[in-house]
């Protein structure tokens, strides 16, 4: 496990670079002035020019990106245009809500997903299976945001049994977890079921039953310890995925994440703060790698020799 | 007879029982606040910092106004008021302002307010080191003097009548204590320290702000104990936290809000006349849009009463001039009439008519250029929707239109882009948006005059130097009636040549819940809770 972490640890490096480079040609690309939007609707050019060298936006391109680099070599995140804070104050709050919100919300994905997946799968072409194929479809297809706004009528005006924004409680998060984690269920549920049905065929399954093995253990520790790398992979950067990017849940919700950090950031140009969340994605993105290959080791064995 | 006399005595009896019971009632229908409790407030506007000159939506700016205070202040009426300060006066010549301040007030962290911590504020918002972009909001503030402890004096570079209005500015204007101000404005972000009713508890950027009243606040102490702002970027969900009685106030809430606020017992929805004015202006350096004729047939093309009643749900008002009709000066100067015969009537007589294509052509085959109209959406009620129909009625009379809809902030960057101000721009029309928040017909029509060029005034291309002497006198001169003149005349000139195609004055809409007495909506986004109470 070590050397793998080593290895990726040292293959990170040259991404993470290629990561500072496109994003910072990417928001320099991007139209639209963060300049002109700071100085307000009374600035007078002059003004404007004067938040621009301020910004350090004056400055040609490659200095720009070097003053960067050189800021993150030294852990420097640098100063949000918009607030004039460190960058690091700036993300720090967000952390904790986004990584609550993507554990709840892949919680529940993941053991709802497997469970009714598993249940699908024994007993195929059933009512069962009818109904999870139909709800686990409708997860999938449903928009988040129709989704979350039915979840906040229904739970938060009309029975009243959570609050309809906020954080700080298991309440609170029940309807963001469940509105971020309807899609994911839906898919680790259609492909806990294929993965399983399929498994379920295999030569030492049946020889499983053919050595008389109670149900739960044939199901539970042959039949899913095979099947379960592609949902472990799925759910690996399912993670990831919902701790930057679930916008729209955290929109609804006004969860104060993320995601809606990257959009707001995004709509003024606070290029300092677009660098360092995409950056902070990224090496998270690298993590959950690592994890997922670590957790794909210890499931199947096989994969330890591969590659 | 008689027995008719004794039904009216019984009659008159009744109604007279019935009004004296109606009195009886009266003072219980108009309780007394109760003190105590907690508000909530659902907004939607992105609130990531509390230094004033920093604070970049008027809304947010607002809310902050609850912990800060300005020197003046303006009533809906337009009058510039007294806040911190008691009086001012101008020299003869209009270069100084000398301000008699307010005597007993404090900010939050002790620090007397007097003429030092003035000073110390607007050299703050002026310091070349710090580059706010706020410092446009006073451009020829020269020099802050402290005369003494309660006076302090403004050196102007020009004269500038309306500087008591700009100073309710609550970006540039707000008064900060200078001890916070010494500490930085890494400091200034996160501790607001005003002298305001409401003092900070919590602020979480992005999320959430808690304020706590000032019991030390020298003027009359607020009702509640405890404000609560929450961020709640999606109007459904601001609604859906209105409807569970997790907030009092939600605002803004979109016209289509309303029947379903409105339909809740508890609560009550809430249109109030704002200073905002949506506009479309014309890119004046093109030579097809030079035509008088051309302008005032796209004027003529458009049908405000539809789009009023249609997108708006009559949550507006139709404009009569540039100046928003809640401005000092304001003077209707135009019905702006619905008439596309007169349109096609005045096109055909600049040479302009309809081609088999519906696009209007010359004779020699010669095509109107394509016009194409920036628009937005999401930054005032209506407005993607009006535009559309705006292209519609345009296409209906032959202009080649072409919507596209940028992001606000792509769309202000265009508008700058000095390439605009060339005959070689492309034909454009933009759509725009101008709120009044020192309540001056001159914050307007400044825009129109080209040596002043500030970021609003890039909708409006407006070139010609006729304005300027009346810009210059509404700037200028500090008497009301002179300025009065300027502003009223301005208008009479630039309305009828038709160089901004105003569409409609929007109403500031929000969802309120019944328990909440004493809010008080002011003209430019301000939702008061000073004196606001629970009644519970």
């Amino acid at each position: 496990m070590l050397p793998l972490i080593l290895r990726r640890a040292v293959e990170a490096v040259p991404t993470l670079v290629l990561v500072t480079v496109t994003v910072f040609l990417v928001v320099h690309v991007i139209p639209g002035d963060p300049a002109l939007f700071l100085a307000g609707d009374q600035a007078r050019e002059e003004d404007v020019a004067g938040v621009r060298r301020h910004l350090g936006l004056d400055r040609p391109y490659h200095l720009q990106y070097l003053g960067y680099l050189g800021r993150i070599l030294r852990g420097d995140l640098g100063y949000s245009f918009t607030t004039r804070t460190a960058v690091a104050d700036v993300i720090a709050p967000r952390v904790w809500p986004s990584v609550q919100l993507a554990l709840a919300a892949m919680t529940l994905a993941a053991l709802l997903g497997l469970a009714t997946g598993i249940v699908a799968a024994l007993r195929p072409h059933g009512w069962i299976d009818t109904v999870v194929s139909t709800v686990s479809l409708l997860g999938v297809t449903v928009p988040t945001f129709w989704l979350g706004l039915m979840l906040m009528w229904l739970l938060a005006v009309h029975w009243q049994l959570v609050p309809s924004f906020g954080t700080g409680t298991w309440k609170h998060v029940v309807m963001p977890a469940i509105t971020l984690g309807a899609a994911p269920l839906g898919i680790i549920a259609r492909l806990t079921r294929s993965e399983m049905l399929e498994v379920l065929q295999q030569d030492f399954i049946r020889t499983a039953w053919a050595k008389g093995l109670a149900r739960h253990v044939v199901v539970l520790k042959h039949a899913l310890r095979n099947m379960l790398l592609p949902a472990v992979n799925f759910v690996g950067m399912q993670i990831g995925i919902a701790l930057g990017y679930a916008v729209v849940t955290e929109t609804v919700f006004a969860w104060p994440g993320l995601g809606r950090l990257l959009i707001d950031s995004v709509t003024v140009r606070d290029y300092p703060t677009i660098q360092g969340l995409i950056l902070l994605f990224a090496a998270v993105f690298i993590a959950l790698n690592v994890v997922v290959d670590g957790v794909a080791m210890w499931v199947d064995p096989r994969t330890r020799h591969a590659g | 007879m008689r027995r008719s006399l004794s039904e009216w005595r019984r009659g008159a009896l009744g109604l007279t029982v019935l009004a004296f019971l109606v009195m009886a009632g009266g003072p219980a229908v108009a309780q007394a606040p109760k003190p105590g409790g907690q508000a909530n407030v659902a907004f939607s506007a992105r609130l990531e910092t509390l230094n004033p000159p920093l604070i970049n939506t008027s809304l947010g700016a607002r809310i902050a106004q609850h912990m800060f205070e300005t020197l003046t202040t303006v009533d809906d009426d337009g009058r510039v008021r007294p806040l911190l300060a008691e009086r001012w006066a101008a020299s003869p010549d209009g270069l100084t302002w000398t301000f008699t301040l307010r005597r007993g007030v404090r900010f939050h962290d002790g620090t007397p307010f007097n003429a030092q911590a003035v000073v110390a504020n607007f050299n703050h918002v002026l310091d070349p080191n710090l580059k706010y972009g706020r410092a446009g909001e006073y451009p020829v503030l020269k020099r802050t003097e402290a005369v003494d402890e309660h006076t302090v004096r403004f050196h102007l570079s020009q004269p500038w009548g309306p500087f008591p209005a700009y100073l309710t500015r609550p970006f540039a204007g707000a008064q900060v204590s200078p001890a916070a101000i010494a500490k930085g404005p890494e400091f200034l972000a996160r501790n607001p320290v005003g002298t305001g009713p409401f003092k900070l508890e919590k602020f979480v950027p992005g999320q959430e702000l808690l304020v706590a009243r000032n019991d030390a606040y020298w003027g009359k102490k607020p009702y509640l104990d405890r404000l609560r702002f929450v961020m709640i970027p999606e109007a459904g969900a601001r609604e859906a936290a209105l409807q569970a009685g997790d907030v009092h106030l939600a605002v803004p809430l979109p016209p289509q809000f309303e029947r379903t606020v409105s339909g809740n017992p508890a609560l009550q929805w809430r249109a109030d006349r704002g200073s905002r004015l949506v506009y479309v202006g014309i890119n004046m350096f093109r030579p097809e849009f030079q035509d008088f004729r051309i302008r005032q047939a796209m004027d003529l093309a458009i049908d405000r009463d539809a789009i009023l009643a249609n997108f708006l749900r009559g949550l507006g008002r139709k404009p009569r001039s540039y100046v928003q009709s809640v401005a000092f000066g304001f003077l209707p100067v135009s019905e702006y009439p619905f008439d596309p015969a007169r349109a096609a009537a005045l096109l055909k007589e600049a040479g302009w008519t309809k081609g088999k294509d519906g696009i209007l052509e010359k004779a020699a085959g010669e095509k109107f250029p394509q016009i194409v109209f920036r628009v937005f959406q999401g930054r005032v009620i209506g407005d993607l929707q009006a535009a559309q129909a705006v292209a519609g009625y345009l296409q209906e009379v032959g202009f080649p239109v072409v919507l596209r809809q940028l992001e606000h902030n792509v769309h202000f960057a265009e508008a700058q882009k000095p390439e605009n101000k060339t005959p070689q721009a492309i034909s454009q029309l933009s759509l725009a948006s101008i709120g009044n928040s020192v309540m001056d017909g001159s914050h307007t029509l400044k825009l129109f005059d080209f040596r002043r060029p500030i970021a609003d005034a890039a909708f409006s291309w407006y070139h010609e130097q006729d304005v300027w002497p009346y810009v210059d006198t509404m700037l200028q001169q500090s008497d009301p009636a002179v300025r009065l003149e300027a502003i009223r005349a301005a208008q009479k000139l630039m309305v009828p040549k038709s160089v901004w195609l105003p569409l409609y004055e929007v109403d500031q809409t929000a969802g309120v819940s019944k328990a909440l007495k004493g809010l008080k909506v002011g003209m430019d986004e301000g939702y008061w809770l000073w004196e606001a109470w629970l009644d519970k």
